[in-house]
């Protein structure tokens, strides 16, 4: 199973091969789990929608065409979910990082000042989660263009061109937004204290 | 290569996508261009701070939930494609078999049998009667307008001889020869039996319609709550009895089908065959689903399709017999709750509920009494003030947190599933008893909850299981689908009604299967409502109650704001 290709494994789930799916399962979580926790920014959220892309693998399983390649349908499944789910976020009530929290914890007191923290971190560990966290609002700071395509090339490592797929763009586009992507997340890790 | 181009490719050589010959020329670009070199080290510098943060991982718990869902929807799949199959195959078995049957040589036989001894009996009559005459009577008998020819009187033998030559036509309204049934058409109300027997009367009056039937021969008003399900007589011996006999049970001696009441009120009843203003024609309704609409004061009565008033399409003919609409719809009530019963325990197998359970839903969304909780709002803090109802479960039973198949393993208690059979084979026992409408509303209203749960519709399961704790509180079933409820609310992101059906889930079985992965959930939920405080005590409980869980718990109190 571990020597199979994605699209040979998906052939045999087809089939009705569970391990073949498990397989898939096991090579694919991370990446995409990551792909999705770029997008969404909440772990929980993320793997929730990790567990939607699966389920809707199943459920779609038929209209998977051999052809194709199996991450260009898998990550464009995972796209569209998490477009849904941002747009769906979008009418939610969202905190924002600079109100108050709840009352009785102090006027001057922000999810902002809670997530940065002054003080320096003493230890690898504050410093690669502070790091973490910094990395993370820069990324929810570019655009969802950009965000995409930095997450799919960086965390889940697929070329550009099936990324130009996947968005449905000129591969020189999808490109041009990788490189705009770098530079702000420069520019906001800078911003953050971080020389890169 | 100038800067232009250069700069275009500098993120193909980050990630290695240039071909050698481009790399080498841009590699040449660079030794000499000190701002397209320096561009590429920032770069560089930004991925280099990018891959030194670990990545996130999914917690192991997501795999093995994915993993039982989709074996969970696979299995239904297959199995739905399988009931599609069984259904499609059993639709067909019926004409299959009629064909066959059709083509036996016993029944080629008996047929050859009939044709000629109806030859013989036609040939016999005319060799005996070959009268002008009678054929001149027959053409007054039936000839429009309905007033009878005022013709010489004729022997009682040949009113008989015109009645047996005469269609089955006459029991029908009007029976002026403008509006005679088709073959086949409204066989649900007489058979051509009774056709036969009620013309035979008829014509041996003289008569050509209702209209000239004596009022003293009309029975009395049928009461409107006559039992639905009344067998009628074997065999109408005369014309007279078979009249009243009809109209005994609410069909107006013109055999039209129309119940009297229902005419005297002035509406049409819904799914009504018959012949309406003096044409047959067949409504577009099945009857055997045609049911008036529940009174607004009377839910419960709505409930059980067995009683009541029933439309007049279903009322039993006046001869019984397999295809009477009323033992088909005795039969449908407890086909329904058998079904409903497999269901109920595909589901708790793992399997997802079959095409009816939706249907039930429906049905049930229509007799429900209670209002039906509007569908959610985006905002979950406001959901949970306008949907108190949803939110505040009755406080007993249990049920698991994952997906479908789940369910087999955390109704757990042998208890509780021989209570579920034995719930199962009270629905079967109503159904046939033809008050088992509420179970089945019930049983369908959670499969379809399981069924959306496991197909990736949260929101649309947690609607159907709160309409299944709301309409079935007592059911020993209802604690476990609370668990079950608290998730699907979670999953569709309604974290204020999540959190409270959560936490009245616990509070009634807080030594549940699910009780752990319930917390989990439910500190999510307080993260994602800005309560970070509630979820470190909440993840703090899951560490001391679930020490297999410890571990996610820990994760999620240093994903807390510090």
């Amino acid at each position: 199973m571990e020597k199979l290709s994605d699209e040979k494994l998906m052939a045999l789930f087809q089939q009705g091969d569970m391990h073949a799916f498990e397989a898939l399962l096991e090579r694919h979580r991370r990446p995409v789990y990551r792909f999705i926790r770029r997008q969404v920014g909440h772990p929980t959220t993320a793997e929730d929608l990790l567990q939607d892309v699966f389920l809707r693998l199943v459920h779609r399983a038929d209209s998977f065409e051999r052809r194709s390649k199996f991450t260009t349908w898998l990550y464009t499944i995972a796209r569209n979910l998490c477009i849904d789910h941002l747009r769906k976020a979008v009418h939610r009530r969202t905190s924002s990082l600079d109100q108050p929290l709840a009352q009785g914890e102090g006027e001057d007191v922000t999810l902002l000042s809670r997530l940065a923290g002054d003080d320096p971190a003493p230890d690898r560990e504050a410093h690669n989660r502070r790091l973490r966290e910094c990395l993370q609002r820069a990324v929810d700071a570019l655009s969802q263009e950009q965000r995409e395509v930095f997450v799919m090339r960086e965390d889940a490592g697929l070329p550009f061109e099936e990324i130009a797929r996947i968005v449905e763009a000129p591969v020189n586009t999808v490109k041009s937004r990788m490189r705009y992507a770098l530079q702000n997340l420069r520019t906001r890790l800078e911003a953050e204290g971080f020389e890169p | 290569m100038d800067c232009k181009l250069a700069d275009e490719s500098l993120v193909d050589l980050l990630y290695e996508e240039l071909s050698p010959d481009r790399r080498q020329a841009l590699e040449a670009h660079l030794e000499g261009c000190a701002r397209c070199a320096g561009e590429l080290a920032r770069l560089r510098g930004v991925l280099r701070v990018v891959r030194d943060v670990p990545l996130d991982e999914p917690a192991p718990q997501v795999s093995e939930r994915i993993l039982r869902l989709a074996r969970a929807a696979r299995d239904s799949g297959e199995r739905g494609a399988a009931a599609r199959a069984a259904s499609e195959a059993g639709a067909a078995a019926p004409l299959g078999r009629l064909w066959r049957w059709s083509w036996s040589p016993a029944l080629v036989a008996v047929m050859l049998g009939l044709v000629v001894v109806a030859v013989g009996l036609v040939a016999f009559q005319k060799l005996q009667q070959p009268s002008p005459e009678l054929v001149q009577d027959a053409r007054e008998v039936w000839a429009p307008p309905p007033a009878p020819a005022p013709a010489a009187p004729r022997s009682e033998a040949r009113k008989e001889a015109v009645a047996d030559e005469a269609p089955a036509a006459p029991a029908v309204p009007g029976g002026t020869g403008t509006a005679r049934p088709e073959p086949g058409v409204g066989l649900d109300h007489f058979s051509f039996g009774d056709q036969d027997a009620a013309g035979r009367a008829v014509a041996a009056r003289g008569v050509a319609g209702p209209e000239q039937l004596r009022p003293e021969e009309r029975a009395p008003e049928r009461p409107a709550a006559e039992p639905a399900y009344r067998p009628g007589p074997a065999k109408a011996p005369a014309g007279e009895k078979v009249r009243a006999k009809a109209e005994a049970q609410g069909w107006d001696s013109d055999g039209s089908g129309v119940a009297r009441e229902e005419r005297a009120e002035g509406r049409p009843e819904p799914g009504t065959a018959g012949v309406l203003g003096g044409v047959w024609k067949e409504d577009a309704v099945d009857p055997r689903y045609a049911q008036p609409p529940p009174p607004a004061d009377k839910p419960a009565e709505a409930a059980k399709p067995a009683d009541g008033p029933r439309p007049a399409v279903a009322r039993p003919a006046p001869k019984p017999s397999p295809d009477s609409a009323a033992d088909r719809d005795l039969a449908e009530n407890a086909q329904h709750a058998r079904r409903a019963g497999r269901e109920l325990r595909g589901a708790e197998s793992g399997t997802l509920a079959g095409e009816g359970a939706e249907a039930e839903a429906k049905t049930s969304k229509k007799a429900e009494a209670r209002p039906v909780v509007p569908a959610p709002a985006p905002e979950p803090a406001r959901v949970a003030e306008s949907r108190p109802a949803a939110a505040a479960p009755a406080p007993e039973g249990e049920l698991g947190s994952g997906g479908a198949d789940e369910v087999t393993a955390q109704v757990g208690s042998d208890e509780e599933l021989a209570a579920t059979r034995s719930k199962d084979g009270a629905a079967d026992d109503a159904g046939r008893k033809g008050g088992g409408g509420q179970a089945r509303r019930d049983d369908g209203l959670l499969a379809r909850g399981e069924r959306l749960l496991a197909a990736g519709d949260p929101a649309g399961a947690a609607d159907a299981l709160g309409a299944f704790l709301r309409a079935a509180p007592g059911d020993p079933r209802a604690p476990a689908v609370r668990f079950r409820h608290a998730r699907a609310l979670f999953l569709a992101g309604r974290c204020a009604e999540a959190v409270t059906a959560t936490r009245q889930a616990l509070a009634a079985r807080p030594a549940h299967p699910s009780a752990g992965e319930a917390l989990l959930d439910q500190a999510s939920c307080e993260v994602r409502l800005g309560r970070f405080q509630d979820a470190a005590r909440t993840y703090q409980r899951v560490e001391r109650e679930h020490p297999e869980l410890a571990g996610e718990a820990r994760r999620g109190l240093e994903r807390l704001p510090q």
